[in-house]
């Protein structure tokens, strides 16, 4: 062998000192294990807000954060009667007491207007809440005004909001009613059993099935549990985010997964016809060009989110970067060095029939059929960018959180506090809050108390904003401590109370635009998910254009260049078409699938990209270029998305919405990017490569 | 012959009440004019707190709505004392005897805590005379009648009544 070729001395360095080298490697995974700090987090809510645009202007203005908590009792076994409000009452009483508790609003929490008046010449407007009053009182007010109450009670439904600051968990708590609760979480302990339980049987179990071998189940766990290990520690060390989020061991074993599955294929139908001396040569060169250019995609665009302030879409570009780059670097190092040791006897080629009949089938493709089918591709693809800009983006949220805490942002200090500007202010968002949106079922703020306070007054007086006298409200306010449920650090509130949650993302982007700040954290988080559309958007576009000028730069064809376009934008299209034409809400878990599906299928692309391309030169009929492909690169390709595809969809299994939902998107999105790759690109191929006369150099 | 007792009876109390002690639901001076009254007799006013805005209520001693406001006032006394600051009048409301004690609180050494003492904690104080108190209360009193002080507890905030 000719010890100039590329990569031959580096594979006999691999080879004379493959001990040393796995020494090094094992001993870098133990102490990578040993480091890693413990405690991975599920909850995604910390990394979306912090780095996020809403939730910077609050803590700018250092306003405090709330975590509003929905509980919803039924009070079916009493109904309602005085006995039901005895027993809601004690709960609203013993729950105050809790500490991490910063508000509570329910009907108790109401304020209650009468004018107290003992005779002619004795007599006060007083405010208080219905807490303070006897039950049959409070039984009686209700019965008489229930209209008033229609935010707190549905029927049996008794609905309380419990406020604490910022990031707190309220504990559980006692009641003699049943009651639910949406925001309580599993304990992570059994999260982590149950998700590495998985993908450990999965991996090893389709290992074990792909190959027929116990073998690469060996080598596999083992490249993937280093590739996972170092990323995570490099990741710790490296990034200023201080938690490490489920979703990175996630893109971590999905990156190795495939570098893996391409190294190891190659490598075990290279056993019968290739000479074991030149073995791990045949398989670097043929594998390690398209791996080292899918890193560089994986790097340079998905790793541009780093340069992005939220913290999340920071923490996924960082991971993808890291990833990518210790897979391929323990592709070169780790998995020759394990290799050498083995030697493959009659190893089986599962596909090796099938290959010849898809094959036989695809080269036969009716032409009208695929123009169609590009045609129908290009509409989806136009009416995904039509509603791309055109429609608003409904992203999707938790159905309990239908309660938006607002506060009116007015930056000068002499301007704060209940002034009559700021009223006028509540008054007019008030108003179109209500005209615009059928879903909003209550405001809350000062303008609604005075309103409130001012009838109560003058029964028989209709309210006119300009004629009060907005000191007199401002000490009654102080007096009867409602300053504190309408004003925070001196400004004013709104609540909004929901009927349901399908309209608040645009409630959102509308009362940001009103100059008012979100305060809640599940109405910062909507929000920070919202903007967050754009920027992966964009990443994914940028992934797209890279993959088309790394498959220029290294093919100088732009026939490549169209087919890597196409068989990349296709699947993204349809999945993202189907979902605003279903109307289905959109997560930042489908984006993120998108990130990995986009970041996968540039993985095959380039392989199936670089095998044709360097076997142009070849002279071969167009069957035998299709079965060769299938079978070098489709089985590989195919057996590697089929792992990832059985992995993502047991996932769903995993009792995290996050990791449920990522898993489905992620195995919905695989399976479409598989069917292009295997179904699309090689006819693609046929039709504009293999068929054009005028390429030169090839043979046709 | 009844039904002329019952107008002549109409017709001689129609007079009392217009002029009278039956109190007359209405501010009798301008905001304006209010502040200026106010002013005269704000240094015998009972004052709590240092915050920009003053709050000037008449309250009676024993009236139980005054008391209830002064619980008010005090339950959250930081924030309140804060941002307003209270001018509390002693002033009797007819029927609730309390011309003896409010003397005795305005001539006590420390007339604020006298005045917590016996409309916060219903505690009692020791009487005490000073003729220069009884001035104070004449003071306050013809005050009042000028505003249109009609109940208690009466509470002004820039001029108007509450």
């Amino acid at each position: 062998m000719n010890t100039k070729l590329p990569y031959y001395n580096y594979i006999v360095f691999i080879k004379r000192f493959r001990v040393a080298i796995l020494l090094v490697i094992t001993t870098i995974i133990v102490l990578s294990s040993m480091m890693i700090k413990e405690g991975f987090v599920y909850s995604d809510q910390s990394l979306w807000l912090n780095g996020s645009k809403e939730y910077n202007k609050l803590l700018q203005l250092k306003y405090p954060s709330l975590t509003i908590e929905k509980i919803v009792f039924n009070i079916e076994r009493d109904g309602w009667s005085i006995k039901a409000i005895d027993r809601l009452k004690s709960f609203h009483l013993n729950i105050r007491k809790q500490t991490n508790i910063v508000s509570i609003n329910s009907l108790f929490d109401q304020s209650s207007i009468f004018n107290n008046h003992l005779s002619q010449n004795q007599s006060m407007i007083e405010i208080i809440p219905l807490l303070d009053k006897n039950s049959t009182d409070i039984y009686n007010e209700i019965r008489s005004n229930p209209s008033r109450f229609e935010s707190f009670i549905d029927g049996n439904q008794v609905t309380f909001y419990l406020g604490s600051d910022g990031t707190e968990r309220l504990n559980t708590f006692d009641c003699n009613y049943p009651y639910s609760r949406t925001k309580v979480e599993d304990s992570n302990a059994m999260k982590n059993f149950l998700l590495f339980s998985i993908l450990f049987v999965m991996l090893t179990g389709s290992f074990t099935v792909a190959f027929r071998s116990i073998l690469p189940t060996v080598l596999g766990t083992i490249f993937i549990v280093a590739t996972t290990l170092i990323t995570i520690l490099l990741f710790q060390s490296l990034s200023s985010v201080k938690v490490t989020h489920i979703s990175i061991v996630l893109l971590a074993v999905t990156v190795s997964v495939m570098d893996f599955v391409y190294i190891y294929y190659k490598w075990h139908v290279f056993q019968e016809s290739v000479p074991t001396k030149i073995l791990l040569y045949r398989v670097m060169t043929k594998t390690i060009v398209p791996i080292f250019w899918t890193t560089i995609i994986s790097v340079v665009g998905v790793g541009s989110l780093i340069f992005v302030d939220s913290q999340i879409l920071h923490s996924i570009g960082l991971n993808v970067a890291l990833s990518s780059s210790v897979g391929l670097l323990l592709s070169v190092t780790l998995l020759p060095a394990m290799l050498s040791f083995f030697r493959q006897k009659n190893p089986e080629l599962v596909t090796k029939e099938s290959v010849k009949y898809f094959a036989a089938k695809e080269v036969h493709y009716s032409q009208k059929w695929l123009y169609r089918f590009l045609l129908f591709s290009a509409l989806v693809f136009l009416y995904g960018i039509f509603i791309y800009f055109y429609k608003p983006m409904n992203v999707i949220t938790d159905q309990s959180d239908t309660r938006i805490q607002l506060i009116l942002d007015q930056r000068d200090t002499d301007r704060q506090g209940l002034t009559k500007e700021n009223l006028e202010k509540l008054q007019n968002i008030h108003k179109s809050l209500k005209e615009k949106f059928s879903d909003i079922e209550s405001v809350y703020s000062a303008y609604s108390e005075i309103e409130k306070l001012y009838k109560q007054e003058y029964p028989n007086t209709s309210f006119q904003l300009d004629t009060i006298d907005v000191a007199t409200y401002n000490f009654m306010f102080d007096l009867y401590g409602i300053s504190d449920k309408v004003l925070v650090n001196n400004q004013p509130t709104v609540t909004l109370y929901l009927k349901d949650t399908k309209q608040k993302t645009m409630i959102l982007s509308f009362v940001r635009q009103q100059n008012l700040l979100i305060q809640d954290r599940a109405s910062l988080l909507q929000m920070a998910k919202r903007d967050s559309i754009n920027t992966l958007f964009s990443v994914v576009f940028f992934v797209l254009f890279l993959i088309m000028g790394i498959v220029y730069l290294y093919t100088k064809t732009m026939q490549f260049v169209w087919i890597a376009a196409l068989v990349n934008a296709i699947p993204l299209s349809w999945f993202f078409a189907t979902i605003m034409l279903l109307d289905m809400p959109l997560s930042t878990e489908m984006l993120v699938a998108m990130v990995i599906t986009v970041a996968l299928s540039s993985d095959a692309t380039m392989h199936f990209i670089f095998f044709y391309y360097s076997n142009r030169l070849k002279p071969r009929t167009s069957e035998k270029v299709l079965e060769t492909s299938f079978l070098y690169i489709g089985t590989a390709l195919g057996m590697g998305n089929v792992i990832l595809i059985f992995t993502f969809i047991a996932l769903v299994f995993v009792p995290d919405p996050t990791i449920s939902n990522i898993g489905l998107y992620s195995s919905m999105l695989v399976m479409l990017s598989l069917g292009m790759e295997l179904f699309l690109l090689p006819i693609l191929f046929l039709q504009w490569v293999k068929e054009n006369r005028t390429l030169r150099g090839y043979y046709h | 012959m009844k039904p002329m007792i019952i107008s002549l009876i109409f017709f001689i109390c129609m007079p009392i009440y217009i002029w009278g002690d039956i109190p007359i639901k209405k501010q009798l001076l301008t905001p304006e004019q209010t502040i200026n009254e106010l002013k005269k007799i704000k240094a015998k006013a009972i004052s709590f707190g240092s915050g920009k805005n003053e709050i000037h209520t008449f309250i009676d001693p024993h009236c139980e709505l005054s008391q209830r406001y002064l619980a008010f006032v005090f339950k959250k006394k930081e924030q309140m004392f804060a941002k307003y600051t209270f001018y509390f009048y002693l002033n009797e409301l007819k029927g609730k005897d309390s011309a003896e004690i409010i003397l005795s609180i305005l001539s006590a050494p420390y007339p604020a805590i006298a005045l917590k003492t016996i409309m916060l904690q219903h505690g009692d104080i020791n009487i005490q005379e000073d003729d220069n108190t009884q001035d104070i209360v004449d003071e306050i009193e013809e005050s009042a009648k000028l505003i249109g002080v009609f109940k208690r507890p009466y509470i002004i905030i820039n001029g108007k009544v509450k």
